[in-house]
């Protein structure tokens, strides 16, 4: 069980990365970020973003974590073709 | 009057870092001003994903750079990048790799490649965007976006370039002739 993220915003982007099979992790030392989100991926390594517990504003950064989140996902699931490598000429 | 200004940072740091180093980054990053940035990496590839208020794109960039250069963050390039391949065109674009098959193969003035990797062709986004807006696929003020993240990759790379100071006069020399 991770903490909660204190925005909603946040909270909610972060919802979406675990249905995107992310997780979390702590940042344990840290002085200004919240939290990690990983994404382990099997055929390239993994990738992971820093989450702060008060970005400047919450409703870019909840946006800027869902972004990178579907641009992993949809490089993962590129690699995973057959036929992305085979550019059409 | 300020707007919101999204580009991306590729940082110069290439070693992968593990976790605890990645973390003590984040805090140089929010403690340099940008808590307006998220950090992120892929593998090596360490990024930072800006919006940030500003009177103009250039203003935000310059601003920014300048924030990591204090806490000693070194910026290699700013993304999204020039050099596209089929693929990407369709993923900014957001249409199917057949439609932009489809602009490239026929004789309706799509910019042609200039270069290639492997069996890809590969495209400048900064070339193609003005062709792009004006079949309704970007907003002009996207076509500005990618001439002035070109703009900044010539002039970072013309920092990071050992022979910088005989590119001026390179420059002379191509247009004297």
């Amino acid at each position: 069980m991770r903490p909660k993220h204190p925005n909603k915003d946040i909270e909610a982007a972060l919802k979406y990365a675990e249905e995107n099979d992310w997780r979390y992790q702590s940042s344990g030392k840290s002085s200004h970020a919240w939290g990690k989100m990983l994404y382990p991926e099997k055929s390239r390594e993994g990738c992971r973003l820093s989450v702060w517990s008060t970005p400047k504003s919450p409703v870019n950064h909840a946006r800027q974590i869902i972004k990178k989140v579907d641009q992993c996902i949809h490089e993962a699931e590129n690699d995973e073709e057959p036929s992305s490598n085979k550019e059409d000429d | 009057m300020n707007k919101n200004y999204s580009f991306e940072f590729n940082l110069s740091q290439s070693a992968h870092l593990d976790d605890d180093a990645f973390d003590e980054l984040a805090d140089a990053v929010h403690e340099a001003g940008c808590d307006d940035a998220m950090l992120s990496s892929q593998g090596n590839a360490l990024t930072l994903s800006f919006d940030r208020e500003s009177t103009s794109f250039y203003a935000a960039v310059v601003s920014a750079i300048h924030d990591l250069r204090r806490a000693q963050i070194g910026v290699r390039s700013i993304g999204p990048g020039d050099v596209v391949s089929a693929i990407e065109i369709s993923k900014r674009c957001d249409v199917s790799r057949e439609a932009v098959r489809q602009w490239t193969k026929q004789d309706i003035g799509f910019p042609p490649p200039n270069g290639r990797a492997g069996k890809s062709d590969l495209w400048s986004w900064s070339e193609i965007s003005p062709w792009l807006m004006d079949r309704g696929q970007l907003k002009a003020e996207d076509v500005e976006s990618a001439h002035e993240i070109a703009a900044f990759n010539l002039a970072l790379s013309a920092i990071g370039n050992p022979k910088y100071k005989s590119i001026e006069k390179t420059i002379r020399a191509i247009k004297a002739a």
